[in-house]
């Protein structure tokens, strides 16, 4: 097996605030191969934006701390230059942002800004890397992408506005793509069609996408694996189908049973998770999940001893894995 | 360049930043403003001018009284800021040149405030023509060069101190008016204002009782700062000449009669000078800390 | 583009109708007898021949709205001339309108280049020693009143500098003439310049400071903002990340604010102008209006507001080349 193209190792980024430090990222471990679909999965402040923006160096550094590794095809990020940061960045691992509207410049016309993209990475004319810009819009979809090249960021829509950015992303063929929340801020009913073409373009360029999402529903038909993320820490990785098949996480459990279900005749009751997220300024000791865990008990450890992801194909980091089965069956009779 | 904020980090979410329970707004306005060196600096100077316009004319020597050999002698044992040209001890003009100052000033601004409030209110809860009409009035008046504005209302109500302080309340109340018609345009979408007014609650009560208490804080900062301004330019006006006539002792003619001696008796100029400057500073501070501790924008 | 100019041009005439109808009321229509006001100068008792001579060289005795009429009609064809000095006003208009122009212009240079690039590197280095002294210089220049600094920078430059021997380039003159030559109207000679740079700076103090935390400000909101973090992910160069994308954004209010007062220096630089025996339309003004000068600055007034009008105008128009956002006539 050769090494993955992007590997973070105990990556842990906290933040200087009024309030005291903010461990916003406590030991990730994460892995995305080439081509490969992965997606990230938390509620919102498990640390999956804060992951991503650190692998771009994105974070200010006055203001925050980051230790672990970050390797990038055998080379650690947090090590490398400001130079050579900057030809990854875009270059190599392009970002989609969560909001097109504020992600883009308003006062530059969204053909300006793909083509400073392609221009920071590459030594081609102004025309070579418009023809470029307008390829790419097309390449996405937007309708009329000779004329539409001129236009600002305010006189598209919504849905445009982020396939633009998916376009500006792809514009320098990046091997990785990190798409954070992409769709949140868009309507619901296109949000699935810009997801669609997210995953198909970037295939279509052979790249590999890490999919940062809340939304644990999106993820089933577009990613090969999924990394689930708890209280800054990842809780349960796999295959898509093996952790839909077989949660190995309370938490994972938790968020598949709040999900609607169409595969299933049984007429099922949603079932939120109770409680909620804890405060990243002082996590509680043990399995950070334990406070809203159904099944957490004090003689596995589950308050006192932080588990670590095993070692497994399928892995998770929980006292009770193997009792899950079992502990369920209990709970539903 | 690291400029950027941290992106919203996870636990940067509202829930974990917000100031305990229990506390009010008032509460929690001052503990801001007590952090704040500089509004604490002002707030400080404000209190000692307060002071010294209460209790200074006890401690010092009475203006009026020229000597008849002493003139434009600097600072002695016995004249702390010197004499000046008419014989006069320069301490005791400053010290009554504050205190008129200051009264003119905080009367103005009362005055101002009223006037604007009253304005901003009917044009932003009426609508309609008198909204347009009071808001091109505050365009044309905004338009006039100040200080010629200042002059016209000076050359029909006179020159008494009262006069003046009319003056500077007719020529300042613009802002203010401009800030709580936006705060009443703004009010009146908000849903318990419709709720009341569907209830029938009379007109005046709403805006009185609903929406007024809420134009508090935008207002308190323009107070602060206008106390500033009013002083500023009542200094000002009388520095050309058409503010408050002699013997009423301002600070700006002061200046302006030091001005011909400034080469060889610079502390005529200075002391006043000074004055005005610590006078006005101390309210921008204020202002600046309030507007940064309630959280004031666009003012 | 061009019905929104038209429909600006018109509310401009219309707020300048209004400016000439508050001063009309206020020194006409209001004063018992403005006849008195304009001959007695400076509350002094003038003999009953004077005020009758002004009373009947200025029609006070027509009816009020004869009198409006006449007066506007004197204002908007600039006649009419000083009561004082019986120097016809559009001489006046003629000689000091460059004068203004002149020191406004160079006393923006000097907001531009000193008060954007403070305000641009207190925001790089937040909190250092540069970024405190500029917030409490701007509360300290603000509240010093124009004279009072304008004394101080004489008493430095202008007394000072001679009483001890001073560098020659180090002395200035106290009393500022503008009539020491110009190249193509606004260069200075170098003689001029040292009549330039006392009154262009104090008129110049306060926007400085304005625009040094204004741009502050958005500069610091702009750095924070999601654009420029995707230009950073770009890979795009700090260079070109601070000036097209921060700067850039950061900079469209401070235009704006610059644009407005530039009208504002024209105009209104009365205190400067008058400290410094500029001869520009402000100090006319200032002289004016201590001689009760009534129809003097009456018009002069309305020239003021009108390039305060225009430049306000130029201001809106440019402010839809710099932000695309922005349609005119049309909603924001």
């Amino acid at each position: 097996m050769t090494a993955p193209m992007l590997s973070i190792e105990d990556l842990r980024v906290s933040f200087r605030t009024d309030d005291g430090l903010l461990q916003a990222v406590r030991g990730v471990n994460l892995s995305v191969d080439a081509g490969e679909v992965v997606s990230v999965v938390g509620e919102s402040g498990s640390g999956k934006s804060v992951t991503a923006l650190a692998v771009l160096g994105l974070h200010p550094a006055q203001r925050s701390e980051i230790t672990g590794r970050i390797n990038w095809q055998g080379e650690d990020l947090l090590a490398a230059s400001p130079d050579r940061l900057r030809q990854i960045r875009g270059g190599e691992i392009a970002m989609v942002f969560q909001d097109p509207l504020t992600a883009l410049n308003p006062v530059h016309t969204v053909g300006r800004q793909i083509i400073e993209a392609v221009r920071a990475h590459r030594d081609v004319s102004r025309a070579a890397a418009k023809a470029r810009a307008v390829e790419m819009l097309g390449l996405v979809g937007i309708p009329q992408p000779q004329r539409r090249v001129d236009m600002y960021p305010h006189e598209f829509s919504g849905g445009m506005r982020q396939r633009a950015m998916i376009a500006m992303a792809l514009s320098c063929d990046p091997k990785l793509v990190i798409a954070d929340e992409p769709t949140t801020a868009l309507d619901v009913t296109v949000q699935a069609q810009v997801l669609e073409l997210l995953v198909a373009s970037t295939h279509e360029l052979g790249s590999a996408v890490m999919l940062i999402t809340h939304d644990l529903g999106v993820v089933a038909g577009l990613a090969d694996r999924v990394a689930v993320m708890y209280a800054g820490r990842v809780v349960e990785t796999s295959s898509t189908d093996e952790v839909f098949a077989e949660p190995a996480h309370p938490y994972t459990i938790g968020l598949l049973d709040s999900l609607p279900r169409v595969d299933t005749d049984v007429e099922e009751e949603l079932r939120p998770i109770g409680g909620q997220p804890p405060s990243m300024l002082s996590p509680p000791p043990g399995c950070a999940f334990h406070p809203r865990c159904p099944f957490a008990s004090a003689e596995r450890g589950c308050m006192t001893e932080l588990p670590e992801l095993d070692a497994r194909p399928h892995a998770a980091a929980c006292w009770r894995r193997d009792e899950l089965a079992s502990l369920r069956e209990a709970v539903t009779a | 360049m690291t400029l950027l904020e941290p992106h919203m980090t996870p636990s940067a979410d509202d829930s974990l930043l917000v100031a305990g329970p229990g506390r009010s707004l008032a509460q929690d306005a001052w503990r801001r403003f007590k952090r704040n060196k500089l509004a604490m600096f002002g707030l400080v100077l404000v209190v000692f001018l307060l002071i010294v316009a209460i209790v200074g004319p006890f401690v010092v020597q009475d203006p009026t009284k020229f000597s008849k050999t002493v003139f434009r002698e600097p600072p002695t044992r016995q004249h702390l800021f010197g004499v000046d040209h008419r014989g006069a001890d320069v301490l005791a003009n400053v010290v009554y040149g504050i205190r008129l100052s200051l009264f003119i000033g905080i009367l103005a601004t009362i005055l101002e405030t009223f006037i604007g409030i009253f304005i901003g209110a009917v044009a932003g809860w009426f609508g309609g023509m008198a909204d347009t009409l009071s808001m091109r009035l505050v365009d044309i008046m905004l338009g006039i060069p100040y200080i010629i504005l200042a002059y016209a209302f000076i050359t029909v109500l006179g020159r008494g101190v009262l006069a003046v302080v009319l003056t500077l309340a007719l020529t300042a109340w613009l802002q203010t008016a401009r800030t709580v018609r936006a705060g009443f345009l703004q009010a009146k979408e908000l849903e318990y204002v419709e709720a009341a007014r569907a209830l029938g609650v009379k007109s005046w009560r709403i805006m009185w009782r609903h929406i007024l208490p809420n134009e508090f804080q935008p207002v308190i900062v323009l107070v602060a700062v206008g106390v500033g301004g009013a002083i500023l330019a009542e200094a000002a006006l009388s520095f050309l000449g058409v503010g408050i006539q002699p013997p009423a002792p301002s600070l700006g003619r002061m200046i302006a009669d030091a001005q011909s001696h400034f080469a060889s008796a610079p502390y005529l100029l200075l002391f006043p000078g000074l004055a005005i400057v610590v006078t006005v500073l101390g309210f921008l501070l204020v202002g600046d800390g309030l507007r940064d501790a309630l959280d004031v924008k666009d003012v | 583009m061009t019905t929104f100019v038209i429909r600006r041009i018109g509310s401009l005439l219309l707020t300048l109708l209004g400016g000439y109808t508050v001063l009309f009321i206020l020194f006409f229509a209001l004063p018992s007898d403005p006849a008195e006001v304009i001959a007695g100068g400076n509350g002094k008792n003038p003999p009953a021949a004077v005020i009758e001579n002004v009373t009947k060289k200025y029609h006070l005795d027509d009816s009020i709205p004869e009198q409006y009429v006449r007066r506007l009609w004197d204002t908007v064809t600039l006649g009419g001339e000083s009561f004082q000095t019986h120097e016809p006003l559009v001489e006046t208009i003629k000689t000091r309108l460059p004068n203004s122009l002149r020191l406004a212009v160079w006393a923006m240079l000097i907001e531009v280049t000193v008060g954007i690039s403070t305000g641009v590197l207190s925001a790089r280095r937040r909190n250092s020693l540069l970024d405190t002294a500029s917030t409490l210089g701007t509360a300290v220049v603000s509240a010093i009143p124009v004279f009072v600094l304008a004394y101080l920078l004489r008493q430095v430059t202008g007394v000072y500098a001679f009483q001890h021997q001073w560098p020659e380039w180090a002395r200035f003159p106290v009393l500022s003439e503008a009539n020491h030559g110009w190249y193509l109207g606004i260069i200075p000679s170098l003689d001029q310049l040292k009549h330039l740079v006392q009154p262009a700076l104090v008129l110049a103090s306060v926007s400085t400071v304005i625009v040094a935390r204004l741009t502050r400000t958005t500069m610091l909101e702009a750095a924070g903002s999601d654009h420029v973090r995707t230009a950073r992910a770009k890979g795009l160069r700090e260079r070109r990340v601070l000036t097209r994308h921060t700067l850039r954004n950061a900079l469209i209010p401070v235009v704006t604010f610059i644009g407005i007062d530039f009208g504002t220096m024209v105009g209104f630089a009365i205190l400067t102008e008058t400290v410094f025996g500029w001869p520009g339309l402000g100090s006319r003004v200032a002289r004016a209006a201590s001689q009760s000068d009534l129809p003097v600055v009456l018009t002069l007034s309305m020239v003021v507001m009108a390039i305060y009008g225009v430049a306000n105008l130029i201001v809106d128009i440019s402010y839809a080349k710099l932000d695309p956002r922005i349609r005119l006539g049309g909603a924001k």
